[in-house]
């Protein structure tokens, strides 16, 4: 068992650093002696940068993403495309698909389906995705959902609810990484592969 | 406490614990349900990705550990997840919420076992008639078994053409029992005692008076996969107003 930190401050700073994933007593302890002892200009701006990000970011009205605006900026952009919209169970998901050249808009889950953790549509923002897709202009749902089970049930739960508007739902592709080797792959991966081969 | 050997069973949940483990609920042919830590699941080695920790996914696993928590030593595929449409998922879904609520760690049911391996495959035929099948044996297996022959009160036989007040961990009375009871046909119960497949209008009566006695068993908590159900038919419903899905 560790001994009891020095000051008061010190120990609620241990404690306050265990929130981060990954991060036990020990570690919050090494970062705090660290920060204090060689950069505490380094501190005083995570400090600031924190309290900023907490008190300014909330989530987009539109897409349910991070945002400091209403509407964030990615929804706020006339040049994007209307008629596309990916749906993604993280905000940190819009970030890797903007690396690929994406131009259509966005809705953020912020989960996924699953009962058994008592997520359910409500939490999801079902209701505002329909309201989105009801709005007309959007022609194709990119369904990006993580390929688990509970990403699945997720797609095909929204692919149900679009079923009654005039919009294509479309699932990314699986199958065998770029650089990947097949002796390395699951049965499930392989078989999913196989099911999606195209013709050359 | 180490198990030797690789066991056999299935995934029921799984949750992120810590960075880069898993917390995972196992349903065992010879265990019954375990829970254990798998140290660095979700971490890809090099070439090698991790390994696919879904429910549904069969597997052979050993573990050590005296605490309720084990510790997982080895795990492999014992053959494909299976892979399931969205209704049949939920559905598949709600029986491991059955089991992760009702069955205690450690307690083996090698027959429930089974019936759950079965069930899964049965899934895809007949979502109906699988889930209240899996419903009647669980509760059985658990010690809970439905009376339906007899009248608690009087000891007499179900009578078919009567109507019966059924009282959970009692069974049908045709004197209402007063308290928390359901109404039921003679006729169903009757069936229901032969194993026989639910006289017609009886399919409704069975999932209701099946769902009045886990209801009680769970402590009156509605289940997260039957209300993520009961919204995907109501918005298959608005998409095709057909003969009605299953309330599963």
């Amino acid at each position: 068992m560790s001994s009891a930190p020095v000051t008061d401050s010190l120990g609620r700073l241990i404690d306050a650093l265990q929130c981060l994933p990954g991060v036990g007593r020990k570690t919050a302890q090494r970062i705090s002696y660290h920060l204090l002892e060689r950069n505490r200009d380094g501190a005083g701006r995570l400090a600031e940068s924190l309290r900023e990000a907490i008190e300014r970011i909330d989530n987009c009205q539109c897409c349910r993403g991070f945002s400091e605006t209403p509407v964030c900026r990615l929804c706020d952009d006339p040049s994007r495309d209307d008629s596309l919209l990916c749906v993604v169970e993280s905000p940190v998901d819009i970030q890797i698909i903007e690396e690929i050249g994406y131009r259509g808009r966005y809705f953020v889950l912020m989960g996924r389906l699953s009962p058994l953790d008592g997520i359910g549509p409500e939490e999801l923002g079902i209701e505002l995705l329909s309201a989105r897709v009801a709005g007309g202009t959007i022609q194709e749902v990119i369904l990006a959902t993580n390929p688990t089970v509970e990403g699945e049930a997720t797609a095909n739960f929204i692919h149900e609810l679009l079923k009654k508007r005039q919009v294509r739902a479309t699932r990314l592709a699986q199958g065998i990484p770029i650089g990947g080797e097949l002796e390395y792959l699951d049965g499930n991966t392989l078989a999913c592969a196989f099911n999606s081969r195209r013709v050359l | 406490m180490r198990t030797g050997e690789l066991q056999p069973g299935y995934v029921l949940h799984r949750r992120p614990y810590r960075e880069s483990s898993l917390l995972i609920e196992l349903f065992t042919r010879h265990q019954g349900r375990i829970g254990m830590v798998a140290r660095g699941a979700r971490r890809a080695r090099a070439r090698r990705p991790a390994f696919p920790w879904q429910p549904f996914q069969p597997v052979l696993v050993s573990w050590s550990g005296r605490g309720e928590l084990k510790n997982l030593c080895a795990v492999e595929a014992a053959g494909r997840a299976v892979m399931l449409p969205v209704r049949t998922c939920l559905a598949a879904l709600y029986v491991h919420e059955l089991l992760l609520n009702l069955l205690r760690r450690q307690d083996p049911h090698p027959r429930l076992f089974d019936i759950y391996q079965y069930t899964l495959g049965s899934l895809r035929q007949d979502v109906a008639g699988a889930l209240r099948s899996f419903e009647m044996e669980l509760l059985a297996e658990l010690g809970y078994g439905l009376v339906l022959d007899r009248d608690w009160r009087t000891g007499e036989r179900v009578h078919a053409g009567r109507n019966y007040y059924y009282r959970a961990e009692h069974g049908p009375s045709l004197a209402p029992p007063g308290g928390d009871c359901l109404q039921v046909r003679g006729e169903t119960l009757c069936t229901l005692a032969a194993g026989q497949p639910p006289p017609p209008g009886g399919e409704h009566e069975r999932m209701r008076l099946l769902r009045y006695n886990l209801r009680h068993h769970l402590g009156g908590r509605e289940l997260n996969s039957r209300a993520i159900y009961r919204e995907l038919l109501q918005c298959s419903a608005a998409v095709d107003p057909g003969p009605g899905g299953v309330a599963g």
